[in-house]
């Protein structure tokens, strides 16, 4: 198990490195920062001299190999419109983005789980349709437009939820339904279907004829089951689900580092960009790392398979 | 005895009684109001950004030299209560007395020397640096008289003054504790001292209740930073806000129809126009020949424009200098809309067919830019010229193409003035030969505007914009269009109106009882 995770750490800090290079060389192609630092009116003498002190006019390698440098002692530079340290503007806004993301998994498993189990027991009933109408109904909205919708409602017709902003548990309420009918569609018919794939087995029909309660047939035995594909795209899922938070916190206002991000792109605030897109990315390959472990522990054919080779 | 004793007290607490009943007595801050921006300030070092959020917040902290008449715009008195001019170069300030910092420190001529001083130091990086190159000493005289030599005349003096990031800075707080620490920790002498920034979040403030001008009617300021318009107009709706900037003219019914806000608009600096590479600076065009340009005048209904996409709120800038600014003629007339003398005009040109040509546009600071852009290609394609759009999403590629002399034919640009009500502003940067802006430049041109430039003589400097303005419309160097509204809403609780100048003065609100 101890090299498998090695193994894993050491594959995730080469995905990094690529992800890093990609964005440097991107950010650069893509704008000069210079020109939103300084006033429009500025001189091209201006323009030459900030970009000197900011050490913009050296080639992209000598940028490159310094950036990195720097950034395996974990310090990822000064944001260029701050002059803070980019990574504590990261932590400083990392709480936030696990807190929204935390729930709008809780959200979406709370519901699609539950779905999922019911639509499979009762297949082809009125229940079972209308949530598979409901999930592809999810799909297809746009997370923009929900938000907008949910604080139309909530905020502004019946005012009982804050329309946006960050503090108490009524402010991430609808951010976390949000994210969570992001999230639950594609959960919902993979419980369904493989909740459907493991009641078709043999020892379901065993267990059955043993006698056991149907109660822990369905949770034990068969959604223990079907839980193995849950997990590992839950894992796949989170990247997405990422994006999704870029989304809801530009709606509601909230200060996580996925907006931290997309504010840093748009001002080419390259140290912050650097900063967030391996952090995110690290964060990514970690919960893929945990669902990993996660599968291995639910499916003992698997931490044994890895025990064996 | 004791009657006379009696009646002279008892005269005394009427007098006293009546006068406190006709003399306005300030009530005491109250109240909470909540001011949605859609980013954040990169910091509270009012010296080291050149963020308009940022000056909306800091202007609450902090105080300018001179401010500005709410009615014509003019600079007026502030901390610095005259300006004289000693001669041609040199400027004497009387300070305001008895002004104390949020932490205490009296505001000095010390202050002054230091503020100017510390954003033009090199080391400081100051990014308004280039702003203030035009300072060659500052001098304290006494406590309360600072004089400031200028390198040539320097006739935009009172102008940059009021400069929105200008602002005077404790100096002894400033050295104490340093830069890293005034970034996150801002002390003025404005009208409300600074309590807590959540980064990304929000700003609060509280009221100064020793301000000199009198403490302001809100006790607590919070400015909350949405992204997201949509969100914004919905927490105004909700209460959960007082007030919001920028709101998108198709959302102004939704606020109208509302109980409880209201819009308010006002016209500001920003102008847009047609920009032609005259001089032919990105590549070889049509546009070099004056009768071409002269078509494009004509061709483009601004008017129309104005009314059908702005629903009015846009006024019009026949010369392409901002009525609200100095020097801007308000005796010129604009090119007539006449699709048939456009036509005309380029067949004289050499283009009876027409001929094709690029018109970039780019997002950010002009409204409703989409409808704009489509109006303006289907106005010139009615006069047989062709439009290739070429939209830049990205500001900073825009300007980089902009400078960098990459931008063919025609562009739909926009300029701020940098919040100086002065000619010099706009016409300088896009007229000189040599600066970034400028695709059309004539020797003529260069010395009006150099002479404008350095001269304090009022008079002298309307007449020299005068004439160039009426050169540049002759030449149809550009078509100017329009300058645009700034949007705002507030709720109905508040009497506030937007400015002219963008800054948003909260300061000023008062409660509707």
């Amino acid at each position: 198990m101890t090299v498998y995770v090695a193994h894993r750490l050491l594959q995730a800090l080469f995905v990094c490195l690529g992800i890093s290079v990609i964005t440097f060389l991107l950010l650069h192609v893509a704008g000069d920062p210079v020109l939103l630092l300084l006033p429009q009116s500025a001189s091209d003498a201006d323009v030459a001299l900030l970009k000197q002190k900011l050490g913009l006019d050296r080639p992209l390698v000598v940028q490159y190999i310094a950036f990195l440098g720097d950034a395996l002692k974990g310090d990822f530079g000064q944001s260029l419109f701050t002059q803070e340290s980019a990574f504590s503007l990261i932590l400083e806004r990392m709480p936030a983005t696990l807190e929204l993301t935390l729930a709008g998994t809780l959200v979406g498993l709370a519901v699609a789980i539950p779905l999922g189990v019911l639509a499979a027991i009762k297949r082809g009933s009125f229940l079972d349709r209308l949530s598979t109408v409901g999930a592809v109904g999810g799909q297809a909205m746009p997370i923009f437009w929900l938000g907008i919708m949910l604080i139309i409602l909530f905020a502004v017709k019946l005012r009982v939820l804050p329309a946006s902003g960050r503090g108490t548990l009524a402010h991430l309420i609808l951010p976390a339904i949000t994210l969570g009918v992001y999230l639950a569609p594609l959960t919902m018919r993979l419980t369904r279907s493989g909740m459907l794939d493991v009641l078709t087995q043999d020892y379901i029909r065993t267990a059955r004829a043993k006698g056991v309660v149907e109660r822990v047939v369905l949770f034990k035995h068969a959604l223990r089951n079907a839980a193995i594909p849950i997990v590992t795209i839950l894992g796949i899922q989170f990247g997405r689900l990422l994006g999704g938070a870029i989304v809801t916190e530009t709606v509601f206002a909230w200060p996580g580092v996925a907006s931290l991000a997309v504010k840093a792109i748009r001002t080419y605030d390259y140290p912050v960009v650097q900063g967030s897109v391996v952090f995110l990315a690290l964060l990514i390959v970690v919960v893929n790392l945990l669902t990993d472990l996660a599968v291995a522990w639910i499916d003992p054919r698997i931490r044994l398979g890895a025990g064996r080779d | 005895m004791e009657n006379v004793k009696l009646v002279i007290r008892c005269s005394l607490a009427l007098l006293a009684g009546l006068l406190l009943a006709v003399t306005p007595v300030a009530a005491a801050p109250k109240g909470r109001v909540v001011a949605a921006l859609g980013s954040d300030t990169s910091t509270m070092d009012p010296h080291m950004h050149t963020e308009r959020v940022g000056i909306i917040i800091q202007q609450h902290i902090f105080d300018s030299l001179l401010g500005r008449d709410t009615k014509t715009w003019h600079p007026v008195p502030h901390l610095a209560e005259s300006v004289t001019s000693v001669n041609a170069t040199t400027w004497e300030l009387k300070l305001r007395r008895g002004v104390k910092f949020h932490n205490g420190e009296p505001f000095t001529a010390e202050s002054v020397k230091f503020s100017i001083e510390r954003v033009l130091n090199p080391d400081q990086k100051s990014p308004i640096r280039g702003n203030f190159t035009w300072v060659k000493s500052v001098d304290v005289v006494d406590d309360y008289t600072v004089r400031i030599t200028t390198v040539k005349p320097y006739p935009l003096f009172h102008e940059i003054l009021t400069f929105g990031n200008f602002v005077m800075l404790p100096p002894k707080y400033v050295r104490e504790k340093g830069d890293a620490h005034v970034a996150r920790n801002p002390v003025g002498t404005g009208p409300f001292r600074f309590v807590e920034w959540k980064k990304g979040e929000q700003t609060t403030l509280e009221a100064n209740e020793q301000y000199w001008k009198g403490a302001p009617a809100i006790k607590t300021l919070v400015f909350r930073v949405i992204p997201e318009p949509a969100t914004q107009i919905a927490e105004l709706l909700s209460g959960g806000v007082d007030l919001i900037r920028a709101v998108p003219p198709d959302q102004l019914s939704v606020i109208k129809s509302s109980k409880v806000a209201r819009v308010t608009a006002t016209k500001i600096l920003r102008v847009v126009y047609l920009q032609m590479d005259g001089d032919a600076r990105a590549a070889k065009t049509p546009l070099t020949d004056v009768r071409v340009r002269r078509a494009v005048n004509h061709a483009v209904n601004v008017d129309e424009i104005m009314q059908k996409i702005l629903g009015g709120l846009a006024v019009r800038t026949p010369s392409g200098g901002n009525p609200l600014a100095f020097g801007t003629d308000a005796s010129i007339k604009a090119y007539a809309w006449d699709p048939e003398r456009a036509k005309k005009l380029l067949a004289e040109a050499g283009y009876p067919g027409g001929f094709e040509i690029s018109l970039n546009t780019y997002a950010g600071s002009i409204v409703n830019v989409e409808q704009v852009a489509q109006a303006a290609m289907g106005y010139l394609g009615q006069a047989g010229i062709r439009v290739k759009p070429r939209h830049f999403a990205d500001v900073g590629q825009y300007l980089a193409n902009f400078r960098g002399s990459k931008l063919d034919g025609i562009t739909m640009a926009s300029w701020g003035y940098n919040s100086v009500f002065d000619s010099d502003a706009i016409f300088y940067t896009h007229f000189h030969t040599g600066e970034p802006y400028a695709y059309n430049t004539a020797k003529e041109m260069d010395t009006w505007l150099e002479e404008a430039r350095s001269t304090v003589d009022t008079k002298k400097r309307r007449e020299l914009y005068s004439r160039f303005q009426r050169f540049i419309v002759d030449q149809a160097y550009w078509v100017p269009m329009y300058g645009q509204y700034t949007i705002e809403a507030v709720s109905n609780k508040l009497n506030y109106e937007a400015s002219s100048d963008e800054i948003m003065r909260i300061f000023a609100a008062t409660w509707k009882d």
